[in-house]
């Protein structure tokens, strides 16, 4: 490996190791968590849907993206966030950073071969509170601390290949696994002023480990030299929770949904593109294995338009603005449904190009969301890098 | 191109170091809390948590402590008094002969010496002002290890009791006045008859008594020397001071505190323990309202118990037995009851030096309550898939003996007798969803 590319990978070995999956959102407390979408700074700031999109060609979810890819490549992603929330009875913020994804794409005589790794439902969060109880039942109360931690989450890998079926249509499919575990540990410390001593606390909890299949399918056309449309299509198994052999609690299987994606770019001047796409997730199927709460289809768009007539160090680089609305599967009862809404704004640039193929490329995106249910606001600042290096 | 690439490698990099900084998201209301675990605390009268409660004496010796007793009708009952053997008297000494160079002589004549006894000046043992001690030669040979107020020897088939009690007798060997307020140790000077009392190289002596003479009055001592003036043979005009080695010791008191009969005895010298014999219910009832939140009766599981404590009363102990100094209390199992009072014990249940106690809890008037923790032990009890349960607990000292005083606590037959308290935490199972 070459000395230039062995920060990028320490970076990248880094978040590995630290936090493979870093809680953004106190919704991750709802449901299965939050979802999130395993997509690049270019994809963020266009509008977030991940599919449609003109030289996309390592996306996770769109699986015909990288039939053009003309050299092997590996793209990765960090997303580092701050928030800040407000309910009716408190408020606090918090900050963290994801890897979102990893995906490398090789051509071959079959095709375009992937492999990726990403994010797909974020579980990270926890609850704390301290308050005064009864201990003997003659009055005599001590304070305890309660805690909850959730740590974890479920990702995807998956496997699949794609190609161009005619100069104008590509087609691509994957296979895949969802992975990922979950701890879910109670604590309740006590206070030993009140108690008369130094007591252990009481724990209570376990972990879990999610396997589920999962397979998706796309297509992709340009239209003329002006459009180019996309679609895909994933079905997903049932996943299953595994306890371990220290864990009390019962496994557990949730079905998970099918989710439509579909996209276009419209080139509307050699220098400036406009993207909108949309999705539909079948979260509802999940509802029936949820104890608390509940879960609802989820139908989601966004856009975005791209300026390429910009250069930046002496790359060529172009700057992107987009928006997406998308509403929050899980519910949780006396509490309004959720939804995020967020505006975006990037920066792509071609950081080495030969013979018009882009050998790195590093794209930044920097959001500002609000996710809100009811009392409950969510706003947050988060800024996604991306890189992608090819040719070697 | 290799700036373009250092560009996205610094780029990248600083992101990775941003991502080692986490703040978890987290509700600070409470109401995502999955549970509502219950706490409540029970405590068993010693009749719902013990079968029986034994003392034993017995455990080491008044040789093993460190600072040994002398005491004159302290509080109008104790005398003790501190037996001293040296065994080993000096071979040689270094001379320097007429020429000047140093020579090993070994044809030196004993011509005086001193004892020297040290006392302890930071415990509550101290005299209110000035106490006279003196010292004697012993008649007869004593075993510090089984020498006790009455009995000088009592070995296998060697029984020797001393020629008065109290290893009294012997030729005195002179006096010295020890006031806390200047020093902490006393000299005590030998004439050559004295010293040859004492023995010589190839004929040791049999030791040394002291014993207070001042009456009311109980010190610790420390340590004491035998130091020798030597006259040379090759330089007839010097003396030397070397110093007898080896010094076995012990004190022998009177009178030994009598058995408790259902109290709780904890220390002395030798030590006394207290072994507790647990029958915990399967199940308990919580007090007052607290059955409105869990299910009475409640049964007693591991996963429910968050503590057990053993809460204690301390008691006065015998006036002339009260500690010194805190009294430090353990607590062990019992691996084999039917071996008592020589059971093997397993790995302490609190760790450390124990729960420390003032040695005020144990006078008139000074009683006060201990907890001792047995969380581990108690679960264990009422764990049903632990087979060879161990239901004996010992509460002793960590370090055996420790000094002459004992921690006393109040019996299952008293005013405030021992208690169980427990605490438990009643919960659900926490799901994946």
């Amino acid at each position: 490996m070459s000395t230039v590319l062995r920060p990028v990978f320490g970076a990248l070995l880094c978040c590995l190791a630290v936090s493979p999956l870093q809680g953004q959102s106190l919704l991750s407390a709802w449901g299965l968590g939050l979802p999130f979408v395993a997509t690049d700074g270019r994809g963020v700031a266009l509008g977030g849907i991940g599919v449609g999109l003109i030289g996309g060609e390592l996306s996770v979810v769109d699986p015909a993206a990288s039939a053009r890819l003309p050299v092997p490549s590996v793209a990765f992603s960090f997303q580092s966030s701050w928030a800040d929330y407000q309910d009716t009875n408190s408020s606090g913020d918090y900050s963290g950073t994801r890897f979102p994804y990893i995906s490398l794409g090789y051509p071959s005589r079959l095709g375009t071969v992937t492999l990726s790794f990403g994010g797909y439902l974020d579980q990270r969060w926890s609850s704390s509170t301290s308050r005064l109880i009864e201990l003997d039942g003659v009055g005599g109360t001590g304070r305890v601390t309660d805690n909850f931690r959730s740590d974890g989450g479920i990702s995807t890998v998956r496997i699949g290949v794609a190609r161009s079926v005619t100069p104008d249509v590509d087609v691509g499919i994957q296979v895949g696994r969802h992975i990922g575990d979950v701890s879910r540990v109670f604590t309740r410390t006590f206070d030993s002023l009140d108690v008369g001593g130094t007591i252990e606390a009481f724990r209570a909890g376990g972990r879990w480990s999610y396997r589920g299949w999962l397979a998706s399918v796309g297509a992709a056309a340009d239209v003329g030299s002006i459009l180019r449309v996309s679609a895909a299509w994933t079905w997903a198994g049932d996943l299953e929770a595994i306890p371990d052999e220290n864990t009390d609690g019962a496994g557990e299987v949730f079905a998970l949904p099918s989710e439509l994606r579909v996209g276009a770019t419209a080139v509307l001047s050699p220098q400036l593109r406009a993207t909108i796409g949309a999705h539909h997730s079948g979260w509802s199927t999940t509802d029936e294995g949820l104890d608390e709460g509940g879960a609802r289809d989820t139908f989601g768009w966004g856009g975005g338009v791209e300026w390429a007539g910009l250069s930046v160090l002496g790359k060529a680089s172009r700057l992107r603005l987009g928006y997406r609305n998308t509403p929050l599967p899980f519910t949780t009862d006396g509490a309004s449904d959720p939804s995020e809404s967020v505006f975006a704004g990037g920066l792509g640039m071609d950081l080495l190009a030969t013979q018009g193929v882009i050998l790195a490329r590093l794209d930044l995106a920097l959001e500002r969301g609000l996710r809100d249910a009811g009392s409950f606001e969510e706003r947050f600042w988060r800024l996604a890098t991306s890189v992608r290096l090819s040719g070697f | 191109m290799k700036r373009a690439w250092m560009v996205a490698g610094l780029v990248s990099a600083s992101w990775g170091l941003l991502a080692c900084e986490e703040v978890t998201p987290t509700s600070a209301d409470g109401g995502l809390l999955p549970l509502e675990p219950r706490t409540v605390e029970v405590v068993l009268s010693f009749e719902d948590f013990a079968e029986q409660i034994q003392a034993y004496e017995g455990y080491g010796t008044a040789s093993e402590v460190f600072e040994s007793v002398l005491a004159d009708d302290y509080v109008g009952v104790l005398d003790s008094r501190v037996v001293s053997r040296y065994v080993v008297f000096p071979w040689s000494a270094s001379v320097r002969d007429s020429t000047g160079t140093l020579r090993a002589d070994s044809a030196f004549t004993f011509v005086g010496g001193y004892l020297v006894a040290r006392f302890d000046t930071t415990g509550t043992n101290l005299p209110t002002g000035p106490v006279d001690i003196g010292a004697q030669a012993l008649p007869q040979g004593f075993d510090p290890p089984t020498a006790s107020w009455t009995v000088a020897v009592d070995t296998i088939n060697d029984l020797q009791l001393w020629d008065q009690p109290g290893a009294g007798g012997g030729v005195d060997l002179g006096e010295a006045v020890w006031d806390p307020a200047v020093s902490d140790s006393i000299v005590i000077p030998l004439d050559s008859a004295q010293v040859a009392l004492l023995g010589d190289t190839v004929d040791i002596g049999d030791g040394v008594r002291f014993d207070l003479r001042t009456p009311g009055v109980r010190i610790s001592l420390i340590d004491t020397d035998l130091r020798l003036l030597a006259r040379p043979n090759i330089h007839q005009d010097t003396t030397v001071t070397l110093s007898a080695s080896g010094t076995v010791r012990t004190f022998i008191y009177d009178p030994v505190p009598l058995p408790t009969s259902d109290g709780i005895r904890v220390g002395g010298a030798p030590s006394w323990r207290t072994v507790l014999t647990l029958a915990l219910p399967e199940a308990v009832t919580a007090a007052g309202s607290l059955c409105s939140l869990v299910t009475c009766p409640l049964e007693l599981t591991p996963e429910r118990l968050t503590s057990a404590t053993l809460e204690l009363t301390t008691a006065a102990s015998e006036a002339a037995f009260q500690p010194a100094d805190s009294l430090f209390l353990d607590a062990r199992p019992v691996l084999a009851p039917e071996l008592l009072p020589k059971s093997p014990l397993g790995s302490s249940l609190i760790g450390g030096l124990g729960v420390g106690i003032a040695p005020a809890s144990f006078a008139d008037g000074g009683s006060q309550t201990v907890s001792i923790p047995l969380t581990a032990f108690v679960r264990a009890l009422v764990n049903d898939s632990v087979t060879d349960k161990v239901r004996d607990v010992v509460l002793l000292t960590p370090f055996e003996p420790l000094s002459i005083g004992f921690g006393s606590f109040e019996g299952p037959g008293s005013a405030a007798p021992p208690t169980l308290r427990l605490i438990l935490t009643v919960s659900d199972t926490v799901e994946v969803r």
